[in-house]
């Protein structure tokens, strides 16, 4: 396969996501225009302009796009036209964002900076006046003695939220009185990454611990491990095979001071059953950041520090491939 | 690409915007595309300063755009970063696609931010066509054509099975010995590593390399496409196979049509010998023999 390099960041790629079909692919980085672009051809199709800081977040439903970022605000911006909807500011720099699966409410998280805690906040989109006076429904603040939110989705029937920690927790609340539900510690470092199955029935977590694992999403049981030997920066699950594939490297801060070829940039692919690897594709030259299967799980993207996003197309022979067991 | 293989569950259809598509499956919209499949970027150093000067004058010429009829399309492009000239000639596939009509509806969206300026189709400072990768699969096959080769040794030989030139060894190790302890006790010269206590893991190697070398059959008068696999496929049966190796072109990579096989044990290329020479594969009779040891 010959992927396509997107080349439309100056910076780090933070994260990338497809929309609900797969034909727009959104990337956002630490430079400050997250960007949506065709992704059968790799064609952009625009950019959306107004952050001043780092994008550490982006998310969509099929006509809004929300971005969160380091500059202590989120922009939600027409998908179409780029044009910013609402810009609200926070107390601290926003690490996650999303809409739910109804496109009713927006989740948005914090960090825990300046004497502010970490904060989990819960917009209404029906009622407009929640996201013009910034005044959350529900805000799930997170003491100081729990480790600060590093990435949450949405649940099932967005009744509920999957959050993951710093120190490897990852904890169920419930999106209507924010209860903590179910909390379960399996990774020992921080979660970098959440991805839903396609029927929410379970999720992929990513840890800097270098592992990947597989949780029921109901009850938080730990169903599978996928270990490798260096940090996991972001995990996704197939929706037409039985495949996660795990994207990540050593951090970007320890790349100078060890051997090129240590780096272990490559994307890699196990089976979710079986915890074995099937295989791996090469290309970065940087850890990468985030990896997404395309909602019908014929081709994969992926984006990483060195700010390229790579569409791949998976040949005949990834088709072809049956698990021998 | 419906809607329903997405990441999600539709909670809602009337508010959910994908809800629409849901519906509208059955409507189709047909969008094109153009893919690109291969970037080359060509420095025109060549240009004498007098063609440059000509060159400069119809620089506002619109990219040349060719469209072959087997639907690839090859646009050729002018680009100056600095001093220097770039023609850029990049190749397209137009593809046409049934879709969903919302994601049609999208693919005519005005471009904006910093893509306004863009022209249709994917433009060349964001959109790149990388080096060809592959998926590397990783599999335990190997493992498994090992053991199933080892079956496949007939019965009455399996007792051969285990180091033919286990005596040999025996041998040289203990003479290895004599050497190292003569010269350890006599004038007690420096001895290399190696060969202390009658040469351990390095003079083993060596030996292996030997052995190796000795079991190697010589595959000539090969089909041009008969490639690694068909070879393993073709000599395992004779007994298990350490290294298969096809010598092929440095540049082409086509196969030069001879091959060397290395067995674990003679007897096994021995037999692969008197089974195989003048065997038809392919259209072809093979050249079956003892590969000659390298003249150095």
């Amino acid at each position: 396969m010959r992927p396509i390099l997107l080349h439309g960041h100056e910076r780090a790629i933070t994260q990338i996501r497809y929309n609900r079909e797969g034909d727009l692919l959104f990337s956002a980085g630490k430079d400050h225009s997250p960007s949506v672009w065709y992704s059968d051809n790799g064609e952009r199709l625009g950019t959306y302009d107004g952050h001043s800081g780092v994008v550490w977040c982006i998310n969509r439903d099929s006509t809004k796009v929300v971005t969160g970022s380091g500059d202590n605000s989120y922009i939600i911006w027409d998908c179409e036209t780029g044009k910013q909807l609402h810009r609200i500011d926070t107390r601290a720099a926003v690490r996650s964002c999303g809409f739910s699966y109804s496109g009713r409410a927006l989740l948005i998280t914090t960090d825990q900076q300046r004497g502010y805690e970490s904060e989990i906040l819960l917009f209404g989109l029906d009622d407009p006046t929640q996201i013009n006076d910034g005044e959350p429904y529900l805000r799930i603040p997170i003491s100081k003695d729990n480790a600060k939110i590093t990435t949450a989705v949405w649940g099932k029937l967005d009744r509920y939220l999957i959050v993951g920690h710093e120190n490897g927790e990852v904890s169920q609340f419930d999106a209507t009185t924010g209860e903590k539900l179910h909390s379960v510690t399996e990774h020992r470092k921080a979660i970098s990454d959440i991805n839903m199955y396609k029927d929410q029935s379970m999720f992929v977590t990513a840890s800097k611990d270098s592992t990947a694992k597989l949780f029921d999403a109901d009850d938080l049981t730990l169903l599978k491990t996928y270990k490798t030997e260096r940090p996991v920066n972001s995990a996704a699950l197939s929706s037409l095979k039985d495949h996660v594939v795990l994207g990540g490297g050593q951090e970007a801060i320890d790349v100078t001071t060890t051997a090129a070829q240590a780096g272990k940039f490559d994307a890699r692919f196990y089976h979710v059953v079986f915890e074995e690897e099937i295989g791996r594709v090469k290309g970065h030259f940087g850890p990468i950041n985030s990896v997404r299967f395309h909602p019908d799980g014929k081709s994969y993207s992926s984006g990483g520090e060195d700010g390229y996003v790579r569409v791949h197309q998976f040949d005949q022979s990834y088709f072809d491939f049956e698990f021998e067991y | 690409m419906d809607g329903r293989t997405t990441d999600d569950l539709c909670a809602t259809p009337t508010w959910c915007p994908s809800g629409k598509a849901i519906r509208s499956t059955a409507i189709q919209g047909l969008i094109q595309n153009e893919m690109p499949i291969m970037d080359n970027d060509m420095v025109d150093s060549n240009a004498t300063w007098g063609e440059r000067m000509e060159n400069e004058d119809d620089e506002s010429s619109s990219p040349k755009v060719e469209i072959l009829d087997n639907g690839i399309k090859i646009v050729e492009e002018e680009r100056t970063e600095g001093n220097r000239k770039f023609l850029v000639k990049r190749t397209f596939r137009i593809e046409n696609k049934r879709v969903p009509k919302p994601v049609a509806e999208r693919k005519a969206w005005k471009k904006f931010g910093a893509s306004t300026e863009d022209p249709k189709g994917p433009s060349s400072s964001t959109t790149k066509v990388a080096e060809d990768t592959f998926l590397a699969f990783i599999t335990n096959r190997e493992d498994n054509s090992d053991e199933k080769s080892l079956n496949n040794i007939p019965k009455e030989r399996f007792g051969t099975y285990k180091a033919p030139f286990a005596a040999n060894k025996e041998n040289a190790r203990s003479e290895l010995s004599r050497m190292a302890s003569s010269q350890l006790g006599v004038d007690s010269k420096y001895v290399v590593p190696s060969r202390r206590f009658g040469g351990s893991q390095l003079g083993d190697t060596l030996e292996l390399y030997k052995r190796d070398d000795q079991n190697t059959v010589r595959v000539s008068n090969l089909s041009e496409d008969a490639d690694e696999a068909d070879l393993t496929d073709l000599f395992r049966h004779f007994g298990q196979i350490s290294r298969v190796f096809l010598v092929r072109d440095k540049k082409t990579r086509r196969s030069k049509c001879f091959a060397f096989i290395n067995y674990k044990n003679r007897e096994d290329a021995a037999y692969a010998i008197s089974q195989l020479n003048g065997f038809a594969y392919d259209h072809l009779l093979l050249d079956v023999e003892w590969a000659k040891p390298p003249s150095n």
